[in-house]
């Protein structure tokens, strides 16, 4: 909380007036909790949930979902469109972001929930849904949503939170939207490269262009599938860190000499799913690079030029290392380069539609000429996956290529919080601004006017 | 006060210390230049003097001025959380929010940090109701019309009533965001059930795709109608009024050209934006250099304006003034000297600039654009020189142009341009001019039989380019003919020799064979050509050449008109060899030869005689024929270049002459297939001729040194053949006597040469029969 002393500014400048709201921001990867006015989610939790396949229970956050347990299936409640598909576990979900960091389970009817209770943590927490009437009913909650959310959807959410949390005031803002917000703008073309999604937004005047919004699956997993399929192509074995009991090391190239762990039932695929993904993203965070550009990777001598370049060595969890030149180039270009994509049974060939300066050019043509130059000159680029090296790089030689003749300016923030967390951050500033809490849907005007209240106030 | 100060100062006791009396300020002493001028307090005035009038060497602080953190007495503030009312709400939404609790004591005056100083707080039940940020919930203004008013004023056949409330609504929601109004505006007749609007809106709305403009237009036209129903015009006031007009005047096509235009300078391609910005760099540089060419301009005016003088030239008559004249004149000239040197800008543009060896020098765009670009990234290139201008037309890609628009704007390339103006018209007139007068004159007769007038009026870049190919073409065709001219000419002799020589045998043997005539001894020749050349490579030259001969008169029967320069150029040869009397006249006549090919040309010679010699020339060929069919590739270059080889003997302008045009020929053989000219098919026909002659212009340029050596050959082996003929007489073989060695090559030498002249003509018609095909 801002106590506002003679240090901080005056509060008509600072025009905040936090009134405890939270901030929810759930994605595919991560899900985002905070409260509104702080300045980064205090509760960050993986989307992934695990579901034991004997008794159903749910188990949600980092440490439980990364044991390895034999019945331990993961699964996403989001589907592949970028929309959630299972609503009761993504409901429970987020009330678990936000009441296990941030307001806890009630601590009222302390007869009930007597301190002598066996304080198991998920178990505590579900049992609290059902003996506390509603979790959330003291603050008021912010909500992301994509872009391409339908109306049922949008709905959905406000009823999941004004009838199953009981909140006392709601509020569904737009991903791309509030990334805009975070950067401190009204009018941008926010370019979110997700984990499973890459959009682009257009962003007029705080208002988002419904038809311009683009989507496309040409994001961080896609990148993991096409690193994936560069390692099915080169052998390389790819061994996540749960099966390696220890290592020695090994000349590059060479197999592995670990000893693996061994288990009486293996996890399940998705489990191993899961932890190769990890594997994949410190492959991704350390060796992976987007060709800069000027001009696509194939183009002329630009191959050439990236051969040369000093290749990265990257060792694998059992030992196995090997040095990758022109193949971290490679496994990116499919963003950009729609032909340059590696190709398999599993990977379908995107197309041209789907690729990042494609998607810009068809969010642009679908906003009004007079905004065009003035978004081209607020490019916002959010999400973990646009930190590939190099990857604002491509993209300005890209848009520069394609509009020659604007101004051409992204806006890409370097800190890892305000770049992964974009739409949060933006939720968070909305939030705690006075004069946005005429806009909440209260609970009275929910029950007036039903679910479809938030179509109405939630453009 | 002053007593106790120097008292201390006496026992050295820090002035500081002991006392919480303020302290005394630090003596004045002499400002230093160096010192701010503040005076120094909390230090003893002898200590401030041993710094001298430098300044302290640490920064020295008056405490008072220091930062004292405010001492909050007494217990901390409290802080509450308050509920509050927002009027801007209508629900009557309570949320909370941390507020100072106004303590019943405040305790200090001048709080300044306490800013909630109008919260009233009575208990903590208080709901407080003014909400500071209340004040930020504006509405926008939008006209409102009754059902009435729009029943009577603002009927529209496009838009229903239904649809012009939705308008007005969202205008209304989104407060005038055109851009939000037209992005969510999808509007759907009641009669349709209403369609989730999901993410594809575009795809939601395919009745009735609005565009901004309509949507503009339709608003302003009811917001004018609604204010002139408000207040009527006359009762306006101006700003009123100005929007009236505003509103009214509102014109759909403009905004929507104007739309257009703004989407084509977003899709400009990059050429096009560098373009603009030269051009933009340009004018302001030619209107910059502009005007100091005006003030040169009066400059110069003012020099060659009349003197004026001021006095009588009387004035001038003494040193003195003289000399004040000279002082004045020479300073004027020295400063317009200074100015000229100064000015640095040029108005124009100069050839170097346009000078774009890679692109189009006509094109003025591109040539801008490559001037424009001037970082340089250059990569090897092949048909660069390495210039400065080379660097940077070649950083610049060149813009290549469909066929249809080159023309359309005149873009032509060339491989280089010479500098400063030439007319092409002074082109036209130079082509019409050969090395020698005798050239000249037939190229002019050539010219006149075509009809081409001796001046062209439209000297257009294509017309041009026709003429200098007929002419080269004329040019190749007189040089076949005068060269096939001497050819016959020289067989001639040779057959006369024999005949005669034979006589002589025949009369020393005492037979006198009376139809020795000349075909029988061409009949000879060609037998000794025949048996000579089954080893040599120069007899299968003529071997060939002269079953090619034989191909091209089946084929000259059905285009005798293509032919007839060809037969008049027989006649004439036939004729100078009638005339001829001997092979060395024949070699010597040859200037005189060419001047009576002119009056040859203009005569009229009997067609029989002329159908005599071609069907004499194909029995002779006969013998040969097995040549010809044993060597499928014969050379006749190396026969042609012979045959300049010989010209250069006789005359060293027509070999230059060859050699001069031999790059015109190449560039002709690639036109030949394009042109259409129904004139030009003859035309071309011997261009091929022209060309098959100078194919490798390396050969022809040798044989340019080469050709005395051939020239004495020639007349060597004539004299040889004489002699070669008493040998072979001497030997007795009656085979023939060209089998006999040199007589043999003499008679070679001969049908070589004509038939490398045939194998031209022979060419010719092939080519000819190819372009009419």
């Amino acid at each position: 909380m801002a106590v506002p002393n003679a240090n901080t500014a005056p509060l008509s400048e600072y025009a905040g007036d936090e009134v405890s709201a939270l901030v929810l921001d759930p994605g595919w990867s991560t899900t985002r909790a905070g409260f509104a006015g702080e300045d980064a989610p205090k509760s960050v939790i993986p989307t992934h949930y695990g579901v034991s396949s004997s008794d159903s229970r749910l188990f949600f956050g980092e440490n439980a979902i990364h044991s390895p347990q034999a019945n331990l299936q993961i699964k996403n409640p989001w589907s592949a469109d970028g929309i959630v598909e299972d609503w009761d576990t993504a409901a429970k979900l987020w009330e678990y972001s936000i009441t296990s960091r941030l307001t806890g389970p009630k601590p009222t009817h302390p007869e009930k929930n007597g301190l002598n209770d066996d304080p198991n943590g998920e178990a505590m927490e579900l049992d609290a849904q059902e003996e506390v009437e509603k979790p959330l009913t003291e603050n008021p909650l912010l909500m992301t949503e994509p872009g391409w959310n339908p109306v049922k959807a949008r709905e959905k959410y406000i009823e999941i939170a004004m009838e199953d949390w009981g909140v006392p005031a709601y509020w569904l803002g737009r991903s791309g939207v509030l990334a805009a917000f975070a950067a401190g703008k009204a009018s941008a073309l926010v370019v979110d490269v997700g984990a499973n999604i890459t959009s682009v937004t257009p962003v007029v005047d705080g208002i988002m262009m419904k038809k311009g919004v683009q989507k496309s699956p040409l994001a961080g997993n896609f990148v993991s599938n096409q690193i994936r399929a560069m390692f099915k192509q080169n052998q390389v074995p790819l061994t996540p860190h749960y099966m390696v009991s220890s290592k020695t090391a090994v000349d590059a190239g060479a197999p592995s000499q670990a000893t693996y762990k061994k288990f009486e039932t293996a996890p399940p695929a998705s489990y191993r799913r899961l932890q190769e993904e990890r594997v994949l993203t410190e492959f991704k965070e350390s060796v992976v690079q987007c060709w800069t550009g000027p001009g696509k990777l194939s183009n002329g001598t630009n191959e050439e030029i990236a051969k040369s370049q000093p290749p990265r060595p990257f060792e694998m969890p059992d030992g196995w290392n090997q040095v990758f030149g022109l193949d971290r180039f490679k496994v990116t270009e499919g963003l950009f380069d729609e032909t340059a994509a590696l190709e398999d049974d599993e990977n379908a060939k995107p197309t041209k539609a789907q690729t990042i300066p494609a998607m810009i050019q068809a969010a642009l043509n679908q906003v009004d000429v007079d905004q065009r130059p003035h978004l081209l000159n607020n490019v916002v680029v959010t999400g973990a996956s646009s930190f590939l090296p190099g990857f604002n790089d491509r993209l300005n030689a890209e848009l520069q290529g394609m509009y020659p003749s604007p101004r051409i300016r992204l806006s890409a923030p370097g800190n890892t919080i305000e770049r992964k967390y974009a739409s949060w951050i933006g939720g968070s500033i909305l939030g705690s601004l006075g004069s946005f809490h005429q806009m909440w849907i209260s609970k009275k005007e929910y029950d007036e006017h039903g679910a479809n209240i938030v179509e109405k106030r939630c453009k | 006060m002053a007593s106790r100060r120097d008292m201390q100062d006496i026992m050295g006791l820090p002035s500081t210390t002991t006392t919480g009396a303020p302290k005394p300020p630090a003596p004045k002493r002499p400002k230093a230049p160096g010192l701010t001028g503040k005076r120094m307090t909390g230090i003893s005035r002898e200590v401030v003097a041993l710094m001298g009038e430098r300044p302290p060497p640490v920064a020295i602080y008056d405490e008072k001025n220091m930062y004292k953190s405010r001492r909050h007495t007494g217990p901390a503030k409290k802080w509450a959380q308050t509920p509050f009312y927002n009027p801007a709400r209508r629900d009557g939404l309570i949320l909370q929010h941390w507020r100072r609790k106004q303590p019943i004591i405040r305790t200090g005056p001048d709080e300044p940090d306490v800013m909630m100083e109008d919260l009233d707080i009575h208990g903590p039940i208080q709901i407080q109701s003014d909400y500071e940020f209340a004040k930020y919930n504006v509405q926008v203004d939008v006209p409102e019309y009754t059902d009435e008013q729009y029943e009577a004023h603002l009927q529209s056949e496009d838009w229903s009533k239904e649809e012009t409330d939705y308008l007005f609504e969202l205008v209304k929601d989104y407060s005038y965001r055109w851009p939000a109004i037209w992005d969510r505006y999808e509007f759907e007749p009641a009669a349709t059930t209403e369609q989730p609007a999901d993410d594809s809106g575009t795809a939601a709305i395919p009745k009735k795709t609005r565009s901004m403009e309509e949507l503009k237009a339709r608003f302003y036209s009811v917001q004018a109608v609604i204010m002139k129903l408000k207040t009527s015009i006359p009762t306006m006031t101006p700003a009123e009024f100005s929007l009236h007009e505003t509103l009214s005047n509102y014109n759909i096509k403009t905004e929507t050209d104007r739309k257009a235009l703004a989407t084509a300078l977003l899709t400009r391609t990059k050429e096009d934006v560098v373009e603009e910005e030269f051009l933009l760099v340009e004018l302001q540089r030619i209107c910059a250099s502009m005007e100091r060419l005006e003030a040169e301009r009066d400059d110069i005016r003012l020099t060659h304006d009349y003197v004026r003088s001021t006095a009588s030239p009387g004035e001038y008559q003494t040193f003195a003034s003289l000399n004040t004249l000279f002082q004045h004149l020479f300073a004027q000239d020295k400063n317009k000297k200074r100015q000229g040197t100064s000015a640095g800008g040029r108005l124009s543009i100069n050839t170097s600039d346009l000078t774009n060896p890679n692109g189009a020098p006509n094109n003025h765009r591109d040539s801008l654009a490559s001037a424009a670009t001037t970082t340089t990234t250059s990569t090897a290139h092949p048909n660069k020189k390495g210039s400065a201008a080379a660097a940077a037309a070649h950083h610049q890609p060149i813009r290549h142009l469909a066929p249809a628009q080159e023309r359309r704007f005149g873009v032509s390339t060339h491989d280089r341009l010479q500098s400063g103006v030439v007319f092409r018209s002074d082109k036209l007139s130079k082509l019409r001019q050969a090395k020698s007068q005798a050239q000249t004159n037939k190229l002019l007769a050539a010219l006149a039989e075509l009809g081409i007038p001796d001046t062209t009026l439209m000297c257009s870049a294509p017309t041009v380019a026709a003429f200098e190919r007929l002419v080269q073409r004329v040019a190749g065709l007189l040089e076949a003919r005068k060269a096939r001219e001497k050819e016959d000419a020289e067989m001639k002799t040779v057959a006369h020799m024999l005949a005669a020589r034979r006589r002589e045998v025949a009369g020393e043997k005492g037979e006198v064979p009376e139809g020795a005539d000349e075909s029988e001894i061409r009949d000879g020749g060609g037998s000794a050509s025949a048996g000579a050349g089954a080893g040599a490579s120069v007899g299968a030259g003529a071997g060939a050449g002269a079953g090619l001969r034989g191909g091209e008169d089946g084929a000259g029967d059905e285009e005798e008109d293509d032919e007839e320069d060809e037969d008049d150029e027989d006649e004439d040869a036939n004729k100078d060899d009638a005339n001829a009397s001997s092979r060395s006249d024949d070699d010597d006549d040859d200037d005189d030869e060419d001047d009576n090919d002119d009056e040859d040309d203009t005569q009229d010679q009997d067609q029989d005689r002329t159908l005599a010699e071609d069907s004499e020339l194909p029995d002779m060929d006969d013998a040969a024929g097995s040549d010809a069919s044993n060597d499928p590739d014969p050379d006749p270059d190396n026969d042609n270049d012979h045959t300049v080889d010989l010209d250069d003997d006789d005359d060293d302008d027509d070999t230059s002459d060859v050699v001069s045009h031999n790059p015109n020929n190449h560039s002709d053989n690639d036109n030949d297939n394009s042109d259409d000219d129904e004139e030009d098919q003859d035309e071309d026909a011997y261009g091929d001729t022209d060309m098959a002659g100078t194919t490798r212009p390396s050969s022809v340029v040798g044989n340019g040194g080469g050709g005395g050596g051939g020239g004495l050959d020639m007349t060597s082996n004539s004299s040889s053949a004489r002699q070669g003929q008493g040998h072979g007489h001497a030997q007795g073989v009656d085979k023939g006597v060209g089998q006999a060695g040199q007589a043999g090559q003499a008679a070679q030498a001969g049908h070589k040469r004509s038939a490398s002249v045939l194998s031209a003509t022979s060419r010719s018609s092939k080519a000819s029969k190819r372009t009419r095909k």
